[in-house]
């Protein structure tokens, strides 16, 4: 019975662990969603905060359907501190008439240039000039546009919400430290550093290569 | 020295673990010194029918999850399979805490704990105990020296780690030999036991048993460790700061895999070789739980681990080596325990006190686990261990950046 109730006790032990990561909110390392890579954030936090009434598209711009019927169209966190302080430069016109890929947003990361895509076809009813050259601290209060767009809901399979789009978000920022391992000046440095975890410092770009930022829109931007 | 990680506010800083460990500590502690000021007598149910218990159980548990120590040196600075390198720190750490839990067990089970050091000067060789003492005690010094550059890094010490070096190969294998010996020996305690340990356990072949064993048992403690390191350093940083990839992982599980199958056949020679099949039929309480043993710490095992994708899987890969713990932690207690308290005619079940000192010391070598791996370049993610001191200087350099950053 020593020997039962030794393998028990050690058993007990292993699983009150997963309760209490479970009852945190954490992910046992064993259990979390795998990578194929790197199975680490690059970010110091574990997880980013995803409104439950938001959607998120694969060019990191997120979606939220208005009592008016408009979608409002903002940047998300990711796409806003990937490369460093991203800070908005012009946003599509009021009346245009947005096609689904074609550019809505204009940003800058340090002087280098950078496009996001809208995610959805629609005509542009209001432009958020408040957000233009300025650092946003909420994301996901700060709209860019407002479309009415018929195609939402036809769309909206493609576009994350909830714990599937918390899954993406932590996958692309895992995708994105061999994105900056592999485009860094010093490539050695990077990797070694990298590994630690950390944040993001707000001229990232200036570490990178040239073509980095065209780079990161074929990889990060595209929808 | 100002170690960065060691912040007072965070040690401090409640957390379930850690008030489940403080409790842990201090009844452990009121349990100590109830066993040295009251007697073995009044705080074990130990008796002269079975004088050795949970602490003799838990030795040789302990030794055998250590076993990955002299496994992966020898891989690396012996066989030149460099691949393992960023096991072998990790897994002499483990060895060297898992063989201090044995030490201390060891003094807190002796009658005369003041006599400990008898051996050393009154040799008796006719004594298989006499050769375990000598080898827990150079194997001892032996992890110390394997682990000392480590420490020597961390405080720049140049010429010793110079030294160490350079006598690093003769101090492997000598680890390997000692290890060797005293793993075996271990099993060889018990064939002088023939009529009392249960034919179920019983063999001339318990050394080479033993010794398999722990090879399949320590890599996956080594394993089992690395989730535990990950899973403590989850907050700041991640999986991958441990610096132990899934194919390096993958690649010890493998040799789990061959060492459980190596056991397996042992196994089957010996109940066959020695007409014991018939002693797997009979129902008793020692049949079920060597039944269980087999099954959680063998064949399942085996047949997951045969399957590239359980072994390649990170979630697989915690249950297998959970799994073939339980098979070591089962096997070594049946042997020591079960196998013999059936003979005795006394139904041993250990007192509260005995529990709670071993729980104690398992605690506090889990938590030296994590401050050492914590504050040392224990877990170095390069192809050599001889970068670890470059990548201790990234990592010091890297945690400037990052408060530049923040």
């Amino acid at each position: 019975m020593v020997a039962i109730f030794v393998l028990t006790l050690f058993l007990l032990f292993i699983s009150v662990d997963l309760i209490v990561l479970k009852i945190q909110g954490k992910y046992h390392p064993a259990f979390e969603p795998s990578s194929p890579q790197f199975d680490s954030s690059i970010f110091d936090r574990n997880s980013f905060p995803i409104p439950s009434n938001i959607f998120f598209s694969k060019g990191h711009t997120w979606l939220k359907m208005n009592n008016d019927g408009l979608i409002s169209i903002g940047i998300d966190e990711f796409g806003m501190m990937a490369l460093g302080a991203l800070s908005i430069l012009n946003c599509a016109s009021v009346g245009k008439e947005l096609r689904r890929g074609e550019i809505i947003f204009e940003g800058a990361y340090g002087n280098k240039k950078v496009k996001f895509l809208s995610p959805i076809n629609g005509i542009v009813k209001s432009v958020n000039e408040n957000i233009l050259g300025k650092k946003i601290s909420n994301p996901y209060e700060s709209w860019g546009v407002q479309l009415a767009s018929k195609d939402f809901s036809d769309n909206q399979k493609t576009f994350f919400s909830g714990t599937e789009a918390s899954n993406w978000i932590k996958k692309e920022s895992i995708k994105l430290k061999d994105f900056i391992i592999s485009h860094s000046l010093k490539t050695d440095l990077a990797g070694a550093t990298m590994f630690d975890g950390g944040s993001l410092s707000n001229d990232t770009i200036s570490l990178l290569v040239d073509n980095s930022v065209n780079d990161f829109e074929k990889e990060f931007l595209s929808l | 020295m100002k170690l960065k990680s060691m912040n007072i506010k965070e040690i401090l800083k409640p957390s379930f673990w850690k008030v489940v460990s403080v409790i842990i500590v201090t009844v452990g502690l009121f349990s100590t010194y109830f066993r040295f000021s009251l007697g073995l007598g009044a705080t074990t149910n130990l008796q002269d029918s079975v004088p050795w218990g949970l602490w003799i159980g838990f030795d040789f548990i302990g030794v055998g999850l250590a076993a990955a120590g002299f496994t992966i040196a020898a891989t690396v600075h012996i066989f030149n399979i460099h691949k393992y390198e960023p096991l072998v720190r990790p897994a002499i750490l483990t060895a060297f805490l898992g063989y201090s839990v044995v030490v201390c067990l060891l003094l807190v089970d002796l009658g005369r704990p003041e006599n400990f050091w008898h051996p050393l000067v009154m040799w008796n060789i006719h004594s298989v105990m006499f050769e375990i003492t000598w080898c827990i005690i150079c194997y001892s010094t032996v992890l110390l020296l394997e682990f000392a550059p480590v420490i020597l890094e961390k405080f720049n010490l140049k010429a010793p780690i110079k030294f160490l070096k350079i006598i690093s190969i003769p101090v492997v294998i000598a680890g390997v030999l000692f290890s060797t010996l005293h793993q075996s020996s271990f099993g060889s305690l018990y064939l002088i036991v023939p009529g009392k340990l249960h034919p179920l356990w019983y063999s001339s072949l318990l050394p080479i048993h033993f010794y398999v064993s722990c090879i399949a048992a320590g890599l996956s403690m080594i394993i089992f460790e690395s989730y535990l390191i990950a899973r403590s350093c989850t907050k700041e940083d991640g999986f991958c700061n441990t610096g132990l990839k899934m194919n390096i992982l993958s690649g010890a599980a493998f040799v789990v895999w061959i060492a459980l199958i190596a056991g397996i056949l042992l196994k089957i020679y010996d109940f066959v070789s020695n007409d014991k099949l018939i002693y797997l039929i009979i129902p008793s309480m020692e049949t079920s739980l060597f039944y269980l043993e087999i099954i959680i710490g063998t064949i399942v095992p085996i047949y997951l681990l045969s399957y590239k994708k359980f072994r390649e899987d990170k979630k697989w890969l915690y249950i297998i080596s959970i799994c073939v713990i339980s098979g070591l932690i089962l096997n070594r207690l049946n042997v020591s325990i079960t196998g013999l308290v059936a003979s005795s005619g006394i139904n041993y079940f250990p007192s509260f006190d005995e529990i709670s000192i071993t729980i104690m010391l398992v605690v506090l070598a889990i938590f030296a686990f994590r401050l050492i791996a914590k504050n040392f370049s224990v877990f170095v993610g390069g192809e050599s261990e001889e970068a670890a001191s470059n990548i201790s200087a990234k990592k010091s350099k890297q945690i400037i950046l990052s408060e530049r950053y923040e």
